[in-house]
């Protein structure tokens, strides 16, 4: 609880620099909504990536999933996929997101059963995933293209000011709270990723537990890739490319231990939040009131700024361990 | 220089060395002589370890001095203990797996050629022989990897490292905590020779009866103080655990009378990966079956079949008459067969949870209603197991591995008295943990057995294999060569002979 309490101080700090740097659009309504929904957009996989990193393991796919689930809905909702196959939503996203955890279920299996390495496995994953994306695309951009109206723009559209990703995010948090904080599946996550033969000597059922673990991941990006499509009005392969290293830096940022058998819920949400801030900051960053935008930060430095963060990040996390240490020694 | 028969090599004055709430050394003097073998006693947190990490640079005193060949010197890392020849040969080996035997010795300062500096693996290798050849150690080829070599043969190739560092002071820590009686013998041999070449030698180890071959001096601490000094060849075993203890520990073991019951655990002809017997064995309701046998010799492979880690290749298993062939260890522990395993780091805490946690982890099914853990419940399952063995911890929600290792050994075993066990099998339950946690494991087997479990117990603590069994199992080379049962048929003679491959008479 004390380092979440600690990187949830480095939110509101990160917070409050940009809020002061930012001419006074940091924290209008607009822009606020806008982090909370981009935010949840990242949160809703990153927590089921740290599932996978919590139990020891890690899942390089969820990048390519989201990217999946986004273009699937939307072609086979609107006859991309097969000019008869015109899904109305309400079939066209259980569709792909059960489809996603069956491919978490298969990479599961593989990792628990035939005992291969989680790196391995999901980086096939990835490859093979976004590859069968480029494949039904043909390489194209896909959306929409006033089909499905409503569910097109819903990612836009807000319920008592709040956006419908953010909506979503607060019924994926308490059913992921639920599992890892408070049912014995969740328990069994920890010890395995803390020491699996324990476990498994314990009669923790871990073929079951790891397999699990995977389904969850596959699912939360196949429920974040639909929310993609619902977003973005033009989607194509290279959707989300990438996107399983931000989960994988919000975990790290939010305080799991890629050794497994550590880390939080609360924790991935604030590291998630920080990641969206950070990026929300570099867009509305002025240096002194009147900058003309050219002398703005660019949007280009994101990625590289967001790298520096997260390396310091886990730099002084290490130096407070040590520190702690030392004191324990002393 | 005064006499110099009576110099002493090393000197610690005054050493004190304080951790957050605990004085672990209080005002502690050392002192040993080249050539002289000390034993260090003590049980766990007495101070030993503490005092050792001192002098090998891992720890800095908060008082004291140490005086090392006459004059006053500071350890201010592990590289300058190295540098003074002093050598600390760890409880759990520190050997690169990977590397071969020659590489070890050298890891850190390899020999390389000149200008094109590729590694001299001759050089290596001839020297690592040369240092072999010093204690006397010829099954050891340089150019094997350590990963093929036994337990023993690793800790002579410590042996062997130290002494290329010119060691003169060489610590060992629990040196035969896994080794076989064979190569403890082996061990003592070596010492005897480091000795001849007026080497020191620390030696710190739970198991008394040892220290009376190898030592010349025993020094007791009690509580971070040293609280008593003996002539190893004018003491006995009681005297030295009355220091410990401070106490007069008659028999550690507690006093029972065993009442056989009904059959238990019926296994007829049993073959498996290690242990290619065919074994057959019965367990009883009410007994402590102990099973004996030199390291290697299968035991644990034929526990481990029995609670399903490893496939039953051959022969059947009936439990309370029942067909009984476990899969996995949750079919073993759904019918009642638990173990508590030998590595308790490896396979029997998960270090990184809590007391409770760990506790529970077994059993954690039986008060979870809706997949929903009560935590209320295993609050008060947790606490009750905690007291019932005397798990000392601040608190439920300590991390597991900040405890002591006999703590740490009895969490492992409440872990399973959580659940109600039909058979309990216990693999070296007492490894490396102090006189008081050991009594209360033992205490526990047995109000275990007398209320009607089958307990069987693993050791390789000759001792306690004599002192606890009601029967004992001996094995050799992946086979059952006897059971002995009573008083006069249990004697570490006959273990030792069927241990070693040999047969009794009648």
């Amino acid at each position: 609880m004390k380092k979440e309490a600690g990187m949830l101080a480095v939110l509101f700090l990160i917070g409050a620099f940009i809020a002061l740097t930012s001419d006074g659009t940091f924290l209008t309504v607009y822009n606020l909504q806008n982090v909370g929904k981009h935010t949840a957009l990242l949160v809703i996989f990153a927590i089921g990536e740290a599932f996978v990193i919590i139990s020891g393991g890690i899942d390089l796919s969820v990048g390519a999933l989201v990217g999946f689930a986004a273009v699937f809905t939307v072609m086979v909702s609107t006859g991309a996929l097969f000019p008869w196959l015109n899904l109305p939503m309400v079939a066209a996203v259980p569709l792909t997101i059960g489809l996603c955890s069956l491919i978490g279920f298969v990479q599961g299996q593989l990792v628990s059963r035939v005992k291969l390495a989680p790196f391995i496995v999901t980086l096939a994953g990835m490859m093979i995933v976004g590859g069968f994306t480029q494949v039904i695309t043909e390489g194209r951009s896909v959306g929409f293209r006033g089909q499905h109206a409503t569910f097109a723009n819903l990612a836009d559209t807000s319920f008592l000011g709040i956006s419908v990703p953010f909506w979503v995010l607060l019924m994926v948090l308490p059913v992921a709270l639920y599992l890892l904080h408070f049912t014995v599946f969740g328990r069994y996550v920890y010890a395995l990723g803390g020491n699996r033969e324990a476990a498994r000597y314990s009669g923790v059922p871990t073929h079951k537990v790891e397999v699990a673990v995977y389904v969850v991941s596959a699912t939360t990006a196949g429920i974040a890739g639909v929310l993609y499509a619902a977003y973005l009005p033009s989607l194509s392969y290279t959707t989300g490319i990438m996107y399983e290293l931000y989960a994988i830096a919000s975990c790290v940022l939010g305080g799991c231990s890629l050794m497994g058998g550590q880390g939080t819920i609360l924790g991935v949400l604030i590291g998630g939040a920080i990641m969206r801030v950070l990026r929300n900051g570099i867009n509305v960053f002025v240096l002194w009131p009147g900058t003309p935008r050219e002398f703005r930060l660019s949007s280009n430095y994101e990625k590289f700024i967001v790298g520096l963060v997260i390396l310091t990040a886990v730099i002084i996390d290490v130096v407070i361990k040590r520190i702690n240490a030392r004191r324990a020694n002393r | 220089m005064p006499d110099g028969q009576n110099e002493f090599l090393l000197e610690m004055r005054g050493i004190s060395k304080r951790f957050p709430g605990v004085l672990a050394l209080d005002r502690v003097n050392f002192e040993i002589r080249p050539g002289e073998v000390v034993a260090l006693v003590g049980e766990n947190g007495a101070g030993k370890s503490t005092l050792m990490s001192v002098l090998g640079g891992i720890y800095q005193p908060d008082d004291g001095e140490i005086i090392w060949d006459g004059a006053p010197v500071t350890v201010p890392d592990v590289r300058a203990a190295q540098h003074l020849g002093i050598a600390h040969i760890h409880q759990e080996l520190m050997l690169a797996p990977n590397l071969d035997v020659a590489g070890n010795v050298f890891l850190g300062r390899e020999v390389a050629r000149p200008i094109v500096r590729t590694l001299d693996r001759d050089a290596m290798e001839k020297s690592a022989r040369h240092h072999l050849d010093r204690i006397g150690v010829r099954n050891i080829d340089p150019a094997h990897r350590t990963d093929l070599l036994t337990t023993g043969q690793r800790q002579m190739v410590e042996i062997a490292k130290a002494l290329s560092f010119r060691a003169r002071l060489v610590v060992m820590d629990e040196p035969t905590s896994s080794l076989t009686l064979t190569e403890v013998g082996h061990l003592h041999g070596v010492i005897r020779e480091l000795k001849r070449q007026g080497i020191a030698v620390v030696y710190i180890s739970h198991r008394l009866d040892e220290i009376f071959g190898v030592s010349d001096r025993v020094i007791v601490l009690r509580d971070g103080r040293r609280v008593a000094t003996f002539a190893t060849a004018s003491t006995n075993h009681s005297e030295i655990v009355h220091a410990m203890v401070g106490r007069e520990l008659t028999d550690w073991h507690p006093p029972r009378t065993y009442e056989r019951g009904s059959v238990l655990l019926d296994v007829c002809e049993l073959v498996t990966e290690g242990a290619d017997g065919p074994n057959s064995f019965e367990l009883y309701r009410g007994e402590i079956l102990g099973f004996a046998g030199l390291v290697g010799a299968g035991r644990t492979e034929v526990m481990r079949a029995i609670f399903g880690t490893s496939r039953i290749t051959g022969g059947r298993v009936t439990l309370r008459g029942e067909p009984y062939s476990p899969r996995s260890p949750q079919e073993a522990i759904r019918a009642g067969v638990l173990l508590a395993p030998e590595d308790r780091k490896l396979h029997g805490l998960v270090l990184d949870m809590s007391v409770q946690e760990n506790i529970t982890l077994p059993s954690i099914r039986d008060y979870s209603r809706w997949k929903l853990i009560n935590k209320k419940k295993e609050r008060e399952v947790a606490q009750a197991e905690v007291t019932r063995m005397r798990i000392r911890t601040p608190s439920l929600g300590q991390r597991t591995g900040n405890l002591s290792g006999g703590n740490q050994q009895k969490t492992a075993m409440a872990k399973w008295l959580a659940r109600t066990p039909t058979v309990l099998i216990l693999d070296e339950p007492t490894r490396g943990i102090d006189v008081g946690a050991k009594v209360d494991i033992y205490d526990h087997m047995v109000r275990l057995a007398s209320g009607g479990l089958g307990v069987i117990m693993v050791s390789s603590d000759m001792e306690e294999v004599l002192g606890m069994s009601d029967r004992v199992a001996v094995m050799h080379e992946g086979r059952i060569m006897g059971l002995l049962e009573g008083k006069e048929s249990i004697t570490e003679e006959n273990v030792m002979t069927l241990a070693t491959g040999g047969r009794l008479e009648n």
